[in-house]
């Protein structure tokens, strides 16, 4: 036998961050008990980034607590890697026991973003594996996606056997147990595939019959689901170099451009004391010196307040810092700042006027950004703004607004603080409509029109003292919009700009605009086709994916959109999504 | 001051300077030993090493210093050992009065190369060439190399380290070439560190112990 781990050592001081690519992570499972069946977990980006997702991490913890089960991890090499290992004829390997892929049960990937599905033909291609389902006899393993991409799988489902929709905890696991059982009884892969259709959540593309649909897994009792007490401890830096506290799923601010915020619904929170008691097991287990609070508005959280109380003491004894991201204008509260050691301060208001913010639902008030001020008073000297671009109904007003917010803080800064170093910096994303979502039927702007937006702002704010302005690539936006609502007949574009020299297009060293472009072209489609705007009436890809909440709901989000009606936080009454068929709110 | 003799072995050979600095913090917080912090907005622990490791090469004679509070010296190996990962583990730890500053004495270390003795010979102004930040550098290492030699079947050498130091994975790379070895660089392993006291020798475990009262924590 090859011994797979001394050729991938004589290859490792080739390349950049070796430590990438060697496991032996501290908090690494057993990988020497007997199991049934084993299963790794593929990311179609660096360790640095990989590492750093807590989804992956919550279903690494599970399978590997599962007696009978075995998962190891598999990160995108960088190019460099992939250089020396196809020189070196060395196939992908996983890291925790130098197997290669192909000879794992089950390989699954994890699909976090539109601008990584290069990535994952580009590991199937380092692995040695077939990248379309049809095209993989019973030697290869089962290869299988979940994620946020799930939401609408149809651009990439026919690589796959099979697609977890929704939160993979559950399903994960019973996919396992019908591997393991097939392994015994000499099922083939078709067998598996037919019994795991049956499975909530998981969506069989090649046995998908009309008029079926699939219902997304949902977590129901989340209070007490799983969470990784011993998470692996990163060999490098990473990106996000910390514990890591999930407080709640879904949200309830309804901003109607946000996807993770419908599609994880319905709203479960979890209480401050367990949220507490997993914070004090993974310091401990780790020594992680910062701990963050991860959700999708954590300010909002109910039970923040009580959170902190109780985590003071710890956090004071054993001198770790509390980081509080993504933190909403509105919830703002000097207390939640004061404890946070950071410098700068995080805040999206996503649209520069009242009236955009209303037509968004983004519930932020004029009132709300004066109270920033309360930040420079406990001794922030910076703020980092996140806005959209290119909103349904926006105008040049709409991005004049942005200047005036930036204005309005400096000024507000030097009257508080009486000196005029305020560090400003702004970053625009260009809006892309997405699946389940109130905008999933809008239109995107155009590349010129991106581009005028951008100058129009850059212009505007050029004038302001302290401001920095960043903004998103108008060419890989316009990339992940024609994604975002694709359909299957994608796949064959993915594979085309694959095969001519594309992966990691996240990476914008790496985005090749012109082979996107052309493998369009080839296959007789084009971007636009994908990004207009879609009536209403119309069957949408991902219409079969039963995410809990309603179509007419959407609709009537939308509604109220243009008419610029906000519509309040499920904190104060529950506003009949429909999300709670799949499971109860825990907030109202 | 504690002195921790641990070894760099299997993954952790992979793992930067930096990066270990990294680990032996999160190490400490997880033994639940108290280092002492520096002060200042963003308190880092006090810790010190002896001279960096070339990326990839093994060792079993790492030393770090540290100024833990409350704990024996064979509480805090064992505790140590519970906390580290594989490849990081501890095998000696020295009691002193103060910081040896190991960074600065040190002046040279013995290997073993991964490859036979034979038809090796190193002249006195022995040169090596070796690419560093993309150009090519020629240097005179003779006398940088302290000796080579053969003991019970396996090759040792001898050479600077610390402030005046040469690495050995270059110099390793030199010999594989000119006298035509097979070289896979994570199989050097760093066995001893020296330190020079009146034009003498010593190990640095020797040294360590002589000067002090010290307990030898064999695991
Ligand atoms: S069911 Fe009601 S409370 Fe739950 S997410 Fe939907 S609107 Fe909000």
């Amino acid at each position: 036998m090859t011994n797979f781990r001394d050729r991938l050592n004589a290859l490792l001081l080739d390349v950049e961050k070796p430590a990438r690519y060697t496991g032996g992570e501290f908090n690494t499972p057993n990988m020497n008990k007997p199991v049934k069946a084993n299963f790794c977990f593929c990311f179609p980006d660096i360790y640095e980034i990989g590492m750093s997702n807590l989804g992956l991490q919550i279903l690494y913890d599970i399978v590997n607590k599962h007696p009978d089960y075995r998962a190891e991890r598999c990160y995108a090499p960088w190019v460099d890697m992939a250089d020396v290992m196809r020189k070196a004829d060395l196939p992908l390997l996983s890291l925790e026991t130098a197997t290669p892929l192909r000879d794992f049960d089950v390989i699954g990937f994890s699909v976090q973003f539109e601008l990584l599905y290069t990535n994952v033909l580009y590991m199937l291609d380092l692995a040695g594996i077939p990248f379309w389902s049809k095209d993989r006899d019973e030697s290869f393993p089962l290869v299988i996606a979940g994620g946020p991409c799930a939401v609408n799988p149809e651009p990439f489902a026919d690589f796959f056997d099979a697609i977890v929709i929704g939160e993979g905890e559950e399903a994960d696991l019973a996919i396992l147990e019908l591997v393991a059982e097939g392994k015994e009884k000499h099922w083939t892969k078709q067998e598996v595939l037919a019994r795991a259709k049956a499975i909530d959540g998981v969506y069989v593309p090649s046995m998908f019959e009309k008029g079926e649909s699939v219902k997304k897994a949902v977590i129901l009792d989340f209070e007490n689901a799983s969470y990784p007490e011993h998470p692996l401890v990163p060999n490098i830096n990473i990106i996000h170099d910390r514990a890591t506290l999930e407080l709640y799923r879904g949200c309830a601010s309804g901003c109607r451009f946000c996807q993770a915020g419908f599609y994880y619904r319905p709203i479960r929170e979890r209480s401050a004391k367990r949220v507490c008691e997993l914070g004090r097991a993974i310091l401990d287990s780790t020594g992680f010196d910062e701990i963050s609070l991860c959700s999708l508005s954590t300010g909002d959280y109910t039970g923040l307040s009580d959170l902190i109380d109780e985590m003071t003491p710890y956090i004071n004894e054993h001198i770790v810092n509390l980081s509080l991201p993504s933190l909403r204008l509105n919830s703002f509260d000097s207390k939640f700042a004061q404890s946070s050691r950071r410098s700068s301060l995080t805040f999206a208001p996503e649209a520069g006027t009242q009236r955009l913010r209303n037509v968004i639902n983004k519930n932020i008030s004029d009132k709300d950004i004066e109270n920033i001020g309360e930040a420079f008073r406990v001794g922030y000297d910076s703020v980092k703004l996140y806005f959209m671009i290119g909103l349904p109904t926006e105008t040049d007003e709409d991005l004049a607004g942005i200047a005036e917010i930036c204005k309005t803080l400096r000024e507000l800064y030097i009257s508080i603080r009486h000196k005029k170093f305020i560090n400003i910096s702004v970053s625009c994303a260009v809006f892309i409509p997405k699946p389940s979502t109130p905008f999933q039927w809008e239109p995107q702007i155009d590349i010129p029109e991106m581009l005028r937006k951008q100058s129009y702002l850059r212009g505007l704010l050029r004038n302001i003292k302290g401001v920095n302005f960043s903004w998103h690539g108008a060419e890989s936006s316009r990339l992940e919009g024609a994604f975002a609502r694709g359909d299957r007949k994608l796949a064959k574009v993915i594979e085309r700009a694959y095969k001519s020299g594309c992966r990691f297009d996240s990476w914008s060293e790496h985005f090749k605009w012109d082979l996107w472009q052309k493998s369009f072209e080839q296959e007789g489609l084009t971007m636009d086709e994908y990004v207009n705007g879609v009536p209403v009436e119309q069957d949408l890809p991902w219409d079969f994916i039963n995410t809990g909440v309603d179509k007419s709901y959407f609709v009537k989000e939308r509604e109220n959109a243009y008419k610029g009606i906000t519509t309040k936080s499920c904190r104060e009454s529950c506003n009949g999504c429909g999300a709670n068929k799949l499971g109860r709110c825990t907030i109202c | 001051m504690l002195v921790l003799k641990y070894e760099k072995t299997g993954a952790t050979r992979f793992i930067s300077h930096i990066d270990i600095l990294h680990h032996f913090s999160r190490i400490m917080r997880r033994a639940n030993i108290s280092v002492e912090f520096s002060n200042g907005f963003n308190p880092h622990m006090l810790i010190y090493f002896s001279p960096p490791l070339a990326l990839g090469v093994g060792s079993v004679a790492e030393y770090v210093t540290t100024e833990a509070k409350n704990i024996t010296a064979e509480e805090f190996i064992s505790r140590f050992n519970v906390a580290a990962p594989d490849g990081l583990q501890a095998s000696a730890v020295f009691e002193l009065e103060k910081d040896p500053k190991l960074q600065g004495i040190v002046v040279c270390a013995d290997y073993i190369l991964p490859f036979s003795l034979d038809g090796i010979e190193l002249g006195e102004h022995y040169t090596i060439t070796y690419s560093k930040k993309g150009e090519e550098v020629t240097e005179d290492v003779g006398d940088k190399i302290f000796g080579i030699w053969e003991k019970n079947g396996q090759t040792f050498i001898r050479v600077a380290s610390g402030n005046n130091n040469l690495r050995v994975d270059r110099v390793a790379n030199q010999i594989a070439k000119d006298f035509n070895k097979e070289l896979v660089i994570p199989k050097i392993l760093k066995v001893a560190q020296y330190v020079k006291i009146e034009n003498e020798l010593i190990e640095v475990d020797e040294y360590l112990r002589g000067k002090n009262k010290n307990w030898d924590g064999k695991r």
